[in-house]
Protein backbone atom coordinates (compact mmCIF):
# COMPACT_ATOMS: atom_id res chain seq x y z
CA UNK A 1 0.00 0.00 0.00
CA UNK A 2 2.85 2.25 -1.11
CA UNK A 3 0.25 5.33 -1.63
CA UNK A 4 -0.34 5.04 2.19
CA UNK A 5 1.19 8.17 4.19
CA UNK A 6 2.74 6.85 6.98
CA UNK A 7 0.23 7.74 9.78
CA UNK A 8 1.88 8.25 12.93
CA UNK A 9 -0.89 7.37 15.52
CA UNK A 10 0.69 5.90 18.62
CA UNK A 11 -0.98 7.10 21.04
CA UNK A 12 1.02 8.71 23.80
CA UNK A 13 0.06 6.20 27.49
CA UNK A 14 3.31 7.82 28.89
CA UNK A 15 2.23 9.02 32.53
CA UNK A 16 3.78 12.11 33.83
CA UNK A 17 4.63 12.80 37.81
CA UNK A 18 1.94 15.09 37.99
CA UNK A 19 -0.79 12.03 36.88
CA UNK A 20 0.64 9.98 39.23
CA UNK A 21 0.54 12.38 42.07
CA UNK A 22 -3.30 13.61 41.59
CA UNK A 23 -5.81 11.53 42.99
CA UNK A 24 -8.71 12.02 40.57
CA UNK A 25 -7.86 8.20 39.37
CA UNK A 26 -8.14 4.75 41.09
CA UNK A 27 -6.29 5.44 44.24
CA UNK A 28 -3.96 1.93 44.04
CA UNK A 29 -0.42 3.81 41.90
CA UNK A 30 0.16 0.27 41.08
CA UNK A 31 -2.38 0.09 38.72
CA UNK A 32 -2.83 3.51 37.93
CA UNK A 33 0.92 3.40 36.41
CA UNK A 34 0.95 3.27 33.18
CA UNK A 35 -2.22 2.29 32.58
CA UNK A 36 -4.50 5.31 33.41
CA UNK A 37 -6.56 4.83 30.13
CA UNK A 38 -7.22 1.70 30.81
CA UNK A 39 -8.43 2.35 34.44
CA UNK A 40 -10.76 4.72 33.31
CA UNK A 41 -11.92 2.33 30.62
CA UNK A 42 -12.60 -0.38 33.26
CA UNK A 43 -14.48 2.32 35.31
CA UNK A 44 -16.70 3.52 32.30
CA UNK A 45 -17.49 -0.35 31.27
CA UNK A 46 -18.93 -0.12 34.40
CA UNK A 47 -21.50 2.30 33.87
CA UNK A 48 -19.30 5.82 35.05
CA UNK A 49 -20.30 7.87 32.62
CA UNK A 50 -17.84 10.61 34.11
CA UNK A 51 -14.70 8.66 33.71
CA UNK A 52 -15.62 7.85 30.17
CA UNK A 53 -16.37 11.01 28.71
CA UNK A 54 -12.51 12.14 30.31
CA UNK A 55 -10.95 9.65 28.75
CA UNK A 56 -12.72 10.19 25.23
CA UNK A 57 -11.90 13.56 25.72
CA UNK A 58 -8.38 12.78 26.17
CA UNK A 59 -7.94 10.42 23.36
CA UNK A 60 -9.78 13.25 21.32
CA UNK A 61 -7.17 15.48 21.82
CA UNK A 62 -4.39 12.64 21.61
CA UNK A 63 -6.03 11.51 18.36
CA UNK A 64 -6.38 15.30 16.74
CA UNK A 65 -2.54 16.23 16.85
CA UNK A 66 -1.69 13.31 14.97
CA UNK A 67 -4.47 13.22 12.58
CA UNK A 68 -3.54 16.74 11.26
CA UNK A 69 -0.07 15.45 11.06
CA UNK A 70 -0.97 12.96 8.78
CA UNK A 71 -3.82 14.88 6.79
CA UNK A 72 -0.86 17.91 6.16
CA UNK A 73 1.39 15.27 5.34
CA UNK A 74 -0.83 13.50 2.59
CA UNK A 75 -1.53 17.21 0.86
CA UNK A 76 -5.08 17.37 2.61
CA UNK A 77 -6.54 20.22 4.25
CA UNK A 78 -7.33 20.43 7.96
CA UNK A 79 -10.99 20.63 7.09
CA UNK A 80 -11.77 16.31 8.05
CA UNK A 81 -9.67 16.47 11.34
CA UNK A 82 -12.71 16.75 13.34
CA UNK A 83 -14.57 13.95 11.13
CA UNK A 84 -11.57 11.86 11.97
CA UNK A 85 -11.10 12.03 15.10
CA UNK A 86 -15.11 10.86 15.63
CA UNK A 87 -15.13 8.19 12.99
CA UNK A 88 -11.72 6.80 15.26
CA UNK A 89 -13.91 7.75 18.87
CA UNK A 90 -17.20 5.73 17.51
CA UNK A 91 -14.77 3.23 16.56
CA UNK A 92 -13.45 2.68 20.07
CA UNK A 93 -16.71 3.29 21.06
CA UNK A 94 -18.40 0.02 19.61
CA UNK A 95 -15.60 -1.88 19.67
CA UNK A 96 -14.90 -1.23 23.49
CA UNK A 97 -16.36 -4.71 24.15
CA UNK A 98 -13.71 -6.56 23.24
CA UNK A 99 -11.60 -5.29 25.11
CA UNK A 100 -10.41 -8.44 27.93
CA UNK A 101 -10.47 -6.09 30.92
CA UNK A 102 -7.43 -8.13 32.60
CA UNK A 103 -5.39 -7.57 29.65
CA UNK A 104 -3.33 -4.30 29.14
CA UNK A 105 -5.10 -1.21 27.02
CA UNK A 106 -2.10 0.21 25.19
CA UNK A 107 -2.34 -2.75 22.57
CA UNK A 108 -5.73 -2.44 22.23
CA UNK A 109 -6.59 1.25 22.30
CA UNK A 110 -3.09 1.87 20.14
CA UNK A 111 -4.08 -1.07 17.33
CA UNK A 112 -7.95 0.17 17.33
CA UNK A 113 -6.87 3.61 17.05
CA UNK A 114 -4.18 2.94 14.31
CA UNK A 115 -6.39 0.99 12.18
CA UNK A 116 -9.18 3.42 12.22
CA UNK A 117 -7.07 6.52 11.54
CA UNK A 118 -5.74 4.76 8.44
CA UNK A 119 -8.54 3.32 7.19
CA UNK A 120 -10.18 7.31 7.45
CA UNK A 121 -7.49 8.36 5.59
CA UNK A 122 -7.26 6.00 3.00
CA UNK A 123 -10.80 6.59 2.30
CA UNK A 124 -10.33 10.37 1.58
CA UNK A 125 -6.96 9.97 -0.33
CA UNK A 126 -9.32 7.56 -2.58
CA UNK A 127 -12.00 9.89 -3.16
CA UNK A 128 -9.69 12.52 -3.61
CA UNK A 129 -9.15 11.81 -7.10
CA UNK A 130 -8.79 15.46 -8.44
CA UNK A 131 -5.11 15.62 -9.87
CA UNK A 132 -2.71 17.03 -7.40
CA UNK A 133 -1.75 20.06 -9.68
CA UNK A 134 -4.99 21.30 -9.92
CA UNK A 135 -4.98 22.20 -6.33
CA UNK A 136 -2.00 23.78 -6.42
CA UNK A 137 -4.24 27.29 -5.49
CA UNK A 138 -5.81 25.96 -2.87
CA UNK A 139 -2.45 24.42 -1.56
CA UNK A 140 -1.11 27.59 -1.29
CA UNK A 141 -3.93 29.26 -0.42
CA UNK A 142 -4.49 29.82 3.41
CA UNK A 143 -4.81 26.86 5.77
CA UNK A 144 -8.70 26.25 5.47
CA UNK A 145 -11.14 26.37 8.81
CA UNK A 146 -11.11 23.42 10.76
CA UNK A 147 -14.56 22.35 11.47
CA UNK A 148 -15.06 24.34 7.96
CA UNK A 149 -17.38 20.34 7.10
CA UNK A 150 -17.29 18.83 10.68
CA UNK A 151 -20.53 19.26 11.44
CA UNK A 152 -22.27 15.67 12.15
CA UNK A 153 -25.26 17.88 12.22
CA UNK A 154 -25.60 17.53 8.96
CA UNK A 155 -25.24 13.25 9.34
CA UNK A 156 -27.53 13.49 11.98
CA UNK A 157 -30.58 14.10 9.48
CA UNK A 158 -29.74 10.44 8.65
CA UNK A 159 -31.04 9.06 12.02
CA UNK A 160 -34.47 8.73 12.67
CA UNK A 161 -36.62 11.07 14.33
CA UNK A 162 -36.74 9.82 17.38
CA UNK A 163 -33.07 9.22 17.53
CA UNK A 164 -32.21 12.37 16.43
CA UNK A 165 -34.58 13.35 19.57
CA UNK A 166 -32.49 11.59 21.99
CA UNK A 167 -29.19 12.48 20.52
CA UNK A 168 -29.42 16.44 20.74
CA UNK A 169 -31.15 16.00 23.87
CA UNK A 170 -28.27 13.97 26.33
CA UNK A 171 -25.23 15.80 23.64
CA UNK A 172 -26.33 19.11 23.14
CA UNK A 173 -29.10 19.61 26.38
CA UNK A 174 -26.94 17.23 28.40
CA UNK A 175 -30.10 15.74 30.34
CA UNK A 176 -29.91 12.18 31.47
CA UNK A 177 -31.06 9.39 29.42
CA UNK A 178 -33.76 8.41 32.51
CA UNK A 179 -34.78 12.17 32.02
CA UNK A 180 -35.07 12.28 28.57
CA UNK A 181 -37.38 8.65 28.63
CA UNK A 182 -39.64 10.40 31.56
CA UNK A 183 -40.26 13.11 28.98
CA UNK A 184 -40.89 10.67 25.70
CA UNK A 185 -43.06 8.18 27.94
CA UNK A 186 -40.30 5.73 27.01
CA UNK A 187 -38.75 3.50 29.43
CA UNK A 188 -34.89 4.01 30.29
CA UNK A 189 -33.09 0.96 29.01
CA UNK A 190 -35.37 1.56 26.00
CA UNK A 191 -33.73 5.39 25.31
CA UNK A 192 -30.33 3.87 26.09
CA UNK A 193 -30.75 1.26 22.91
CA UNK A 194 -31.75 4.02 21.09
CA UNK A 195 -29.39 6.36 21.41
CA UNK A 196 -27.10 3.03 21.12
CA UNK A 197 -28.26 2.03 17.54
CA UNK A 198 -28.55 6.35 16.75
CA UNK A 199 -24.09 5.98 17.82
CA UNK A 200 -23.68 3.18 15.56
CA UNK A 201 -25.74 4.21 12.81
CA UNK A 202 -23.78 7.88 13.24
CA UNK A 203 -20.60 5.93 12.36
CA UNK A 204 -22.14 4.15 9.68
CA UNK A 205 -22.97 7.34 7.99
CA UNK A 206 -19.95 9.24 8.74
CA UNK A 207 -18.22 6.25 7.05
CA UNK A 208 -20.11 6.17 4.24
CA UNK A 209 -20.00 10.34 3.42
CA UNK A 210 -16.38 9.80 2.47
CA UNK A 211 -16.17 6.26 0.48
CA UNK B 1 -22.05 18.42 16.15
CA UNK B 2 -18.67 19.15 17.71
CA UNK B 3 -16.78 16.03 18.84
CA UNK B 4 -17.42 17.43 22.41
CA UNK B 5 -20.84 16.61 22.09
CA UNK B 6 -20.42 13.51 20.30
CA UNK B 7 -18.21 12.28 23.13
CA UNK B 8 -21.30 13.72 25.77
CA UNK B 9 -24.06 11.44 23.28
CA UNK B 10 -21.29 8.66 23.87
CA UNK B 11 -20.30 8.82 27.45
CA UNK B 12 -24.05 8.62 27.92
CA UNK B 13 -23.94 4.98 26.06
CA UNK B 14 -21.41 4.10 28.59
CA UNK B 15 -23.69 0.89 29.74
CA UNK B 16 -23.98 -0.83 26.37
CA UNK B 17 -20.56 -2.83 25.54
CA UNK B 18 -20.74 -6.55 25.43
CA UNK B 19 -18.35 -8.65 23.49
CA UNK B 20 -20.36 -10.95 21.16
CA UNK B 21 -17.26 -13.00 19.99
CA UNK B 22 -18.03 -15.87 22.47
CA UNK B 23 -21.25 -15.99 21.83
CA UNK B 24 -21.01 -15.85 17.88
CA UNK B 25 -18.53 -18.38 17.77
CA UNK B 26 -20.16 -20.82 19.80
CA UNK B 27 -23.22 -20.44 17.94
CA UNK B 28 -21.28 -20.63 14.33
CA UNK B 29 -19.67 -23.69 15.47
CA UNK B 30 -22.85 -25.31 16.66
CA UNK B 31 -25.34 -24.74 14.02
CA UNK B 32 -22.31 -25.74 11.50
CA UNK B 33 -21.39 -29.06 13.25
CA UNK B 34 -25.78 -29.69 13.27
CA UNK B 35 -25.75 -28.55 9.45
CA UNK B 36 -23.50 -30.20 8.15
CA UNK B 37 -24.25 -33.51 10.20
CA UNK B 38 -27.74 -33.32 9.28
CA UNK B 39 -26.04 -32.77 5.59
CA UNK B 40 -24.13 -35.86 6.42
CA UNK B 41 -26.57 -38.64 7.55
CA UNK B 42 -29.21 -37.37 4.53
CA UNK B 43 -26.20 -37.22 1.45
CA UNK B 44 -23.08 -38.75 2.41
CA UNK B 45 -23.35 -41.27 5.72
CA UNK B 46 -20.31 -43.45 6.88
CA UNK B 47 -18.01 -44.98 3.89
CA UNK B 48 -19.69 -48.66 4.16
CA UNK B 49 -16.14 -50.29 4.85
CA UNK B 50 -16.03 -48.33 8.24
CA UNK B 51 -16.69 -51.81 10.57
CA UNK B 52 -12.98 -52.88 9.03
CA UNK B 53 -9.76 -51.80 10.96
CA UNK B 54 -8.28 -51.24 8.12
CA UNK B 55 -10.64 -48.57 7.46
CA UNK B 56 -10.94 -47.00 10.90
CA UNK B 57 -7.23 -46.80 11.32
CA UNK B 58 -7.05 -44.90 7.76
CA UNK B 59 -9.93 -42.62 8.56
CA UNK B 60 -8.03 -41.59 12.25
CA UNK B 61 -5.22 -41.02 10.44
CA UNK B 62 -6.95 -38.64 7.98
CA UNK B 63 -9.16 -36.94 11.22
CA UNK B 64 -6.30 -36.22 12.74
CA UNK B 65 -5.32 -34.26 10.18
CA UNK B 66 -8.15 -32.38 9.35
CA UNK B 67 -9.47 -31.74 13.47
CA UNK B 68 -6.17 -30.23 14.07
CA UNK B 69 -6.89 -27.76 11.06
CA UNK B 70 -10.00 -26.59 12.49
CA UNK B 71 -8.41 -26.39 16.18
CA UNK B 72 -5.28 -24.45 15.12
CA UNK B 73 -7.13 -22.10 12.57
CA UNK B 74 -10.46 -21.55 14.78
CA UNK B 75 -7.90 -20.85 17.65
CA UNK B 76 -6.32 -18.25 15.48
CA UNK B 77 -9.14 -16.92 13.95
CA UNK B 78 -10.49 -15.94 17.38
CA UNK B 79 -6.68 -14.57 18.48
CA UNK B 80 -7.41 -12.43 15.31
CA UNK B 81 -10.42 -11.40 15.39
CA UNK B 82 -10.02 -9.23 18.40
CA UNK B 83 -7.04 -6.26 18.30
CA UNK B 84 -4.22 -6.18 20.86
CA UNK B 85 -3.33 -9.66 21.01
CA UNK B 86 -1.62 -9.60 17.26
CA UNK B 87 1.11 -11.72 17.80
CA UNK B 88 2.24 -13.05 13.72
CA UNK B 89 4.45 -16.20 15.29
CA UNK B 90 1.24 -17.91 16.72
CA UNK B 91 0.49 -18.63 13.01
CA UNK B 92 3.32 -21.11 13.00
CA UNK B 93 0.65 -23.05 14.67
CA UNK B 94 -0.83 -23.64 10.98
CA UNK B 95 2.09 -25.73 10.84
CA UNK B 96 0.87 -28.44 13.40
CA UNK B 97 -1.33 -30.15 10.55
CA UNK B 98 0.86 -29.68 7.82
CA UNK B 99 4.06 -31.19 9.85
CA UNK B 100 1.41 -34.52 10.59
CA UNK B 101 0.60 -34.42 7.10
CA UNK B 102 3.98 -34.90 6.01
CA UNK B 103 4.50 -37.79 8.56
CA UNK B 104 1.93 -39.62 7.50
CA UNK B 105 2.93 -39.10 3.89
CA UNK B 106 6.23 -40.61 5.01
CA UNK B 107 4.94 -43.50 6.45
CA UNK B 108 2.82 -44.04 3.63
CA UNK B 109 5.97 -43.95 1.18
CA UNK B 110 7.83 -45.88 3.99
CA UNK B 111 4.95 -48.61 3.89
CA UNK B 112 4.16 -48.84 0.06
CA UNK B 113 7.46 -47.58 -1.51
CA UNK B 114 7.37 -45.18 -4.37
CA UNK B 115 5.46 -47.22 -6.94
CA UNK B 116 2.14 -46.18 -8.24
CA UNK B 117 2.16 -42.81 -5.95
CA UNK B 118 0.64 -40.89 -8.72
CA UNK B 119 -2.39 -42.95 -8.36
CA UNK B 120 -2.69 -42.93 -4.95
CA UNK B 121 -2.35 -39.11 -5.46
CA UNK B 122 -5.24 -38.86 -7.89
CA UNK B 123 -7.14 -41.83 -6.45
CA UNK B 124 -10.78 -42.31 -7.24
CA UNK B 125 -13.17 -39.46 -5.75
CA UNK B 126 -10.96 -36.21 -6.35
CA UNK B 127 -13.71 -34.57 -8.42
CA UNK B 128 -15.97 -35.67 -5.75
CA UNK B 129 -14.17 -34.22 -2.91
CA UNK B 130 -13.53 -30.99 -4.56
CA UNK B 131 -17.05 -30.78 -4.92
CA UNK B 132 -18.15 -31.29 -1.37
CA UNK B 133 -15.67 -30.01 0.58
CA UNK B 134 -16.49 -26.14 -0.35
CA UNK B 135 -19.98 -26.45 -0.40
CA UNK B 136 -19.66 -28.04 3.23
CA UNK B 137 -17.19 -25.44 3.95
CA UNK B 138 -19.98 -22.61 3.17
CA UNK B 139 -21.49 -22.74 6.07
CA UNK B 140 -19.12 -22.49 8.74
CA UNK B 141 -17.56 -19.89 6.54
CA UNK B 142 -20.73 -17.99 6.98
CA UNK B 143 -21.10 -18.00 10.25
CA UNK B 144 -17.43 -17.30 11.19
CA UNK B 145 -17.49 -14.27 9.22
CA UNK B 146 -19.99 -13.11 11.42
CA UNK B 147 -17.96 -13.57 14.50
CA UNK B 148 -15.40 -11.71 12.30
CA UNK B 149 -18.52 -8.69 11.82
CA UNK B 150 -18.65 -8.88 16.14
CA UNK B 151 -14.88 -8.35 16.46
CA UNK B 152 -12.77 -5.90 15.18
CA UNK B 153 -10.04 -7.83 13.35
CA UNK B 154 -7.01 -5.18 12.41
CA UNK B 155 -5.92 -7.84 9.39
CA UNK B 156 -9.91 -8.46 8.05
CA UNK B 157 -7.86 -10.23 4.82
CA UNK B 158 -6.12 -12.84 7.01
CA UNK B 159 -8.93 -12.88 9.98
CA UNK B 160 -11.09 -13.90 6.45
CA UNK B 161 -8.51 -16.42 5.43
CA UNK B 162 -8.22 -18.09 8.86
CA UNK B 163 -12.19 -18.11 8.54
CA UNK B 164 -11.56 -19.97 5.27
CA UNK B 165 -9.48 -22.53 6.51
CA UNK B 166 -10.94 -23.07 9.54
CA UNK B 167 -14.35 -23.92 7.71
CA UNK B 168 -12.83 -26.05 5.44
CA UNK B 169 -11.13 -28.05 8.17
CA UNK B 170 -14.81 -28.67 9.72
CA UNK B 171 -16.24 -29.41 6.40
CA UNK B 172 -13.55 -31.83 5.48
CA UNK B 173 -13.60 -33.82 8.81
CA UNK B 174 -17.49 -34.49 7.81
CA UNK B 175 -16.10 -35.33 4.42
CA UNK B 176 -13.40 -37.99 5.43
CA UNK B 177 -15.89 -39.80 7.21
CA UNK B 178 -17.48 -40.90 4.25
CA UNK B 179 -14.70 -40.94 1.32
CA UNK B 180 -12.91 -44.29 0.51
CA UNK B 181 -9.65 -42.53 -0.54
CA UNK B 182 -7.54 -42.69 1.95
CA UNK B 183 -3.72 -42.11 0.73
CA UNK B 184 -2.17 -38.74 2.79
CA UNK B 185 -1.12 -37.98 -0.51
CA UNK B 186 -4.90 -37.82 -1.45
CA UNK B 187 -5.60 -35.82 1.36
CA UNK B 188 -2.44 -33.07 0.84
CA UNK B 189 -3.48 -32.43 -2.90
CA UNK B 190 -7.90 -33.04 -3.18
CA UNK B 191 -8.17 -31.48 0.20
CA UNK B 192 -5.47 -28.88 0.17
CA UNK B 193 -6.84 -27.78 -3.52
CA UNK B 194 -10.51 -27.18 -1.27
CA UNK B 195 -8.20 -25.75 1.28
CA UNK B 196 -6.94 -22.90 -1.13
CA UNK B 197 -10.25 -22.25 -2.61
CA UNK B 198 -12.19 -21.61 0.55
CA UNK B 199 -9.04 -19.71 2.32
CA UNK B 200 -9.17 -17.16 -0.72
CA UNK B 201 -12.92 -16.96 -0.96
CA UNK B 202 -12.66 -16.20 3.06
CA UNK B 203 -10.14 -13.75 2.24
CA UNK B 204 -12.04 -11.99 0.26
CA UNK B 205 -15.11 -12.37 1.91
CA UNK B 206 -13.11 -10.70 5.03
CA UNK B 207 -11.98 -7.39 3.42
CA UNK B 208 -15.50 -6.88 2.27
CA UNK B 209 -17.47 -8.23 4.80
CA UNK B 210 -15.42 -7.46 8.26
CA UNK B 211 -14.42 -3.93 7.76
CA UNK B 212 -15.72 -1.84 10.35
Amino acid sequence: MGDVPQVATRLDLHVTKDDLQSNEYPIDPQVTRGDRWGDLMRVALAGDEVSYERLLLELAQSLRASIRGALARSGQGNADVEDVVQEVLLAVHLKRGTWNTSLPFGPWINAITRYKTVDALRRRNRSASVPIHDLEDVLAGPPQMENASADVERLLTGLSERQQVIVRAVAIEGRKTADVAQSLGLSNGNVRVILHRALRDLARLLRSSHS
Amino acid sequence: MKTDLLIKAMAKDATIARNLVPGRTCAAVGISLLVLGAVFVLRLGFRPDLVTREAQLATTIKLTFTISLSMASLFLLLQEAVPGKRNSRSLLLLLLPLVILLLESAFEFWSYGLGGWQDRLIGSNGLQCLAFIPALASVPLVGLIAVLRAGAPIRPGLAGMLAGVAATGIASTFYALSCPDDSPLFVAFWYGIAIGVVAIVGMLAGRVFSRW
